[in-house]
């Protein structure tokens, strides 16, 4: 049988209806956007549950997870409510689901479903979990409707293959974000609270664990030497061995100038970074980023992220 | 397009807040206990506090630091809103806290408190900064800032430290007195290490005020006596006095409620856009606000303005004492516990549409809202019986149920053209998961970080109390027939009249 987005959105009405019948003063209904999530079939089905069920407590949405399945033939849909009870409250906040899955072979099949099923006059996020999976050319017809497209290239073993996917997806009215310049977040302030008050630095050095150069490495490279123009910056690796990208890859920065000498070091696996200014030694945490803290803060920006895209612009050169 | 500077991100760094520490005055009262210990611990467990942080509370009572340490938990356990409570966090935030015991009136309470300051910087490394906050009795603010002054508290001991002081309300009980608090409060601190607490502009449904305005393209060109019929400003409380009777009985509703938090509510409602939005420039435009209020002349104020007290009255099967009756409250009392004045205010914007303005205590609900009416359509096409009788009316609404509502008229489904309002409505739980800051935890942070934007300047202060004071001098003569409107009703007979006189009538919230 055909998959409709109006029979979807018929199914998730009398599923409200049903909820109001039973249990008509406890819920409420919430929704800022709608969330398409362009997932692979082999992505933990509880896994990403858990990253949206949690996400959508602070970002409430219509959210459409579309699975792209290489070996199946046919399209798939159901809906669902999902409700959780915020601390201290009596009533539920509820938002609603709707999971489809389609042959990769079909994915352009789906853009009119997706279409259809999108929240009228709210925002529209795509976040495109595998930017190597066919998506992106299956999915173009939706990118228009998007207002942000978020990727996550932290996981791409070569930034340079990586950038270019950012790269190919910013021309259009969206705003693209990458959840791999969330994930240096906490280096940027750290080292931006650090020379607010230090003399601007003349060289330095990066450096990575794994073979090649990942994407937080690469930003993080293009935001300093934006923000210092003329700044010699040393980059390589100090570990072959690749860790995960919630682990954090950036291993060393140094900076030095006349009257500064610092340097940030992390060692592999851990969490804290020894800090070294100018003789005095500190510490810092910068805990692992799970996806949805990650999502949670690319959602909480409304305006136009104008340092990313610097960094971006200037990443190229990197 | 100019490049941005890379080191200052304020879309994704939050603003930091410096090492401070906070010395309470008035540290065993309840609105320690309350408010300001669950607001810092909230603090703390959003990570916002930085690490060299520390509480001093200061009191009369003797007390060790641990049996202080045990009371701030209890108050925090019982009273913080919408969120668990960290033990362990706890374990690590009760650490900062001190306690120092002494009579506000005796110099040596301040060269202990100098010590003890001295000691926490260096243990706790607070850098020398120092947020002073009083909330002792209103009668010892002056005395407390003098006693700082005398000790030189109020000097920052490092370059690039602070000191800063946070005044609760009332700032004075009329306008010679709020003068007099601030010429002694300015000879010991700089104006913009004054900072004025109005709890209700740290709500994030007042601050969302500004938002709905100035945020959004289609309200403003409605926002005017073209378009206004009306407003009406409405805080209600189902509760009496409960335990404050002999403070409420000093104060009013007048003074309690409407000369500070409801006029500054009308400024934000009333004001003009301001150029930008930072501290100076939003205030400037609330303080403009106030000063054009009109000042009801002493002949005004009989039609202008009603004063009531509740009496007893059996609700929902309980006998409700009067307010005479309460505990602490004098039984002769002439103390208002319900206010309710027209004000207008004289710009180009507002000439002749009425504020209505109303509070009271053991009214039949708990809520706060702004109701904004708007003119009838012109003319009636529809022969309903009753035209003009749903006008548009936008309600903000601040509290219980915060969010905004939209009254406008639709044809009842079916034959012929029958109209029935209807409301839209928009509510924040809806839109946003997040939980939002408590007042206290907003404005905390606020002076912590030097941003004042949400507090209220002295030309503020006295321009509210401008307002206030011809209507108070009138009610301190006059013959008030009280008690006037029984418990778990809407108030006083007169204050229906008051608007009936213009045509209008209180909604009912």
């Amino acid at each position: 049988m055909p998959v409709e987005a109006p029979a979807l959105l018929r199914e998730l009405s009398e599923t409200w209806r049903s909820f109001g019948r039973d249990e008509s003063s406890g819920l409420l209904r919430a929704c800022a956007m709608t969330l398409i999530v362009a997932a692979a079939e082999s992505d933990d089905p509880q896994d990403l549950g858990s990253i949206l069920s949690s996400l959508m407590r602070l970002h409430p949405s219509r959210t459409i997870v579309l699975r792209a399945c290489p070996k199946r033939d046919e399209i798939d849909a159901r809906t669902s409510v999902q409700c959780w009870m915020p601390f201290g409250r009596h009533q539920q906040i509820c938002g609603e689901w709707i999971e489809i899955s389609a042959g990769t072979a079909r994915l352009a099949e789906v853009v009119p479903l997706l279409l259809g099923l999108t929240v009228p006059d709210l925002p529209v996020v795509l976040w495109l979990r595998h930017t190597a999976l066919g998506f992106v050319d299956s999915l173009r017809p939706v990118l228009p409707l998007a207002t942000r497209v978020i990727v996550d290239t932290s996981e791409a073993l070569d930034a340079a293959p990586a950038l270019a996917e950012v790269e190919s997806l910013t021309h259009g009215p969206w705003r693209v974000a990458d959840l791999a310049w969330g994930r240096i977040t906490r280096w940027r302030k750290a080292l931006a609270g650090m020379l607010a008050a230090l003399p601007a630095p003349r060289s330095g050095r990066l450096q990575w664990a794994g073979e090649k150069m990942s994407m937080p490495a690469c930003y993080l490279a293009a935001w300093l030497r934006a923000a210092f123009p003329g700044l010699a910056l040393e980059l390589s690796s100090c570990d072959p061995v690749l860790p995960p990208a919630r682990v954090g890859r950036i291993r060393v920065v140094q900076l030095t100038g006349p009257g500064l000498e610092m340097r940030l070091e992390r060692p592999a696996g851990g969490s804290s970074v020894t800090v070294f200014t100018n003789g005095l030694a500190s510490g810092l945490v910068f805990p692992s980023l799970d996806e949805s803290a990650l999502l949670a803060e690319e959602l909480g920006i409304a305006a136009r992220d104008r340092i990313f895209e610097s960094a971006l612009a200037a990443a190229r050169a990197v | 397009m100019a490049v941005p500077n890379l080191l200052d991100d304020p879309l994704r760094f939050d603003r930091s807040t410096p090492p401070a520490a906070v010395v309470i005055f008035g540290a065993n009262g309840d609105l320690t206990r309350r408010k300001l210990m669950p607001a810092l611990y909230r603090l703390a467990f959003e990570r916002r506090l930085a690490q060299g942080f520390a509480v001093v509370g200061i009191s009369r009572t003797p007390l060790s630091d641990a049996d202080f340490r045990i009371r701030m938990r209890a108050g925090v356990e019982k009273y913080l809103e919408d969120s668990p409570f960290d033990a362990a966090l706890w374990e690590d935030f009760e650490r900062g806290l001190t306690y120092l015991a002494g009579d506000l009136e005796d110099a040596a309470l301040y060269t202990a408190l100098r010590a003890r300051l001295d000691a926490v910087a260096a243990e706790r490394r607070t850098a020398g900064n120092v947020l002073f906050y009083l909330s002792t009795q209103p009668s010892y603010y002056a005395r407390v800032a003098e006693g700082l002054g005398a000790a030189g508290l109020h000097r920052p001991t490092a370059p690039g430290s602070w000191r800063r002081i946070i005044v609760e309300k009332p700032f004075g009980h009329d306008t010679a007195s709020a003068r007099e608090l601030n010429t002694r409060l300015q000879g010991v601190f700089a104006e913009r290490d004054i900072y004025r607490i109005d709890h209700y502009l740290g709500k994030e449904t007042v601050q969302n005020i500004l938002a709905f305005r100035f945020g959004n393209g289609i309200f403003e060109p409605l926002w005017n006596r073209r378009y206004v019929d009306h407003v009406q400003i409405t805080t209600a409380e189902s509760i009496g006095v409960e335990g404050r009777g002999a403070y409420y009985q000093e104060a009013g509703a007048l003074r309690d409620m409407i000369q500070n938090h409801l006029l500054q509510v009308t400024a934000t409602i009333a004001m003009e856009p301001p150029a930008v939005f930072d501290a100076n420039a939003a205030r400037d435009e609330r303080a403009k606000l106030l000063r054009s209020i009109r000042i009801p002349t002493q002949d005004e104020v009989a039609r202008h303005a009603v004063a009531g007290q509740y009496g007893p009255a059996d609700v929902g099967g309980a006998h409700v004492a009067g307010f005479r009756e309460e505990p602490g409250v004098n039984p002769g009392s002439r103390t208002e516990t319900y206010a309710a004045v027209t004000l207008f205010v004289e710009n180009w914007r507002w000439a002749g549409v009425p504020f209505y303005i109303r509070t009271g205590k053991r009214l039949p609900k708990r809520v706060t809202d702004i109701a904004i009416q708007f003119h009838s359509a012109p003319l009636s096409l529809f022969d309903d019986g009753e035209p003009g009788r749903w006008p548009n009316l936008l309600v903000l609404r601040i509290q219980p149920e915060e969010g905004i509502s939209m009254r406008f008229s639709s044809k009842r489904p079916g034959a012929g053209m029958t109209l029935r309002p209807v409301s839209m409505d928009f509510n924040y739980g809806t839109s946003f998961g997040e939980r939002s800051p408590s007042a206290y935890e907003t404005l905390l942070l606020d002076a912590l970080q030097g941003d004042p934007t949400l507090y209220t300047r002295q030309d503020m202060v006295e321009a509210s109390w401008a307002v206030v004071q011809p209507i108070l001098d009138v009610w301190a003569n006059a013959p008030l027939a009280f008690p006037n409107y029984a418990a778990g009703s809407w108030g006083p007979a007169e204050s229906d009249a008051m608007l009936a006189r213009r045509g209008h009538a209180w909604r009912i919230p």
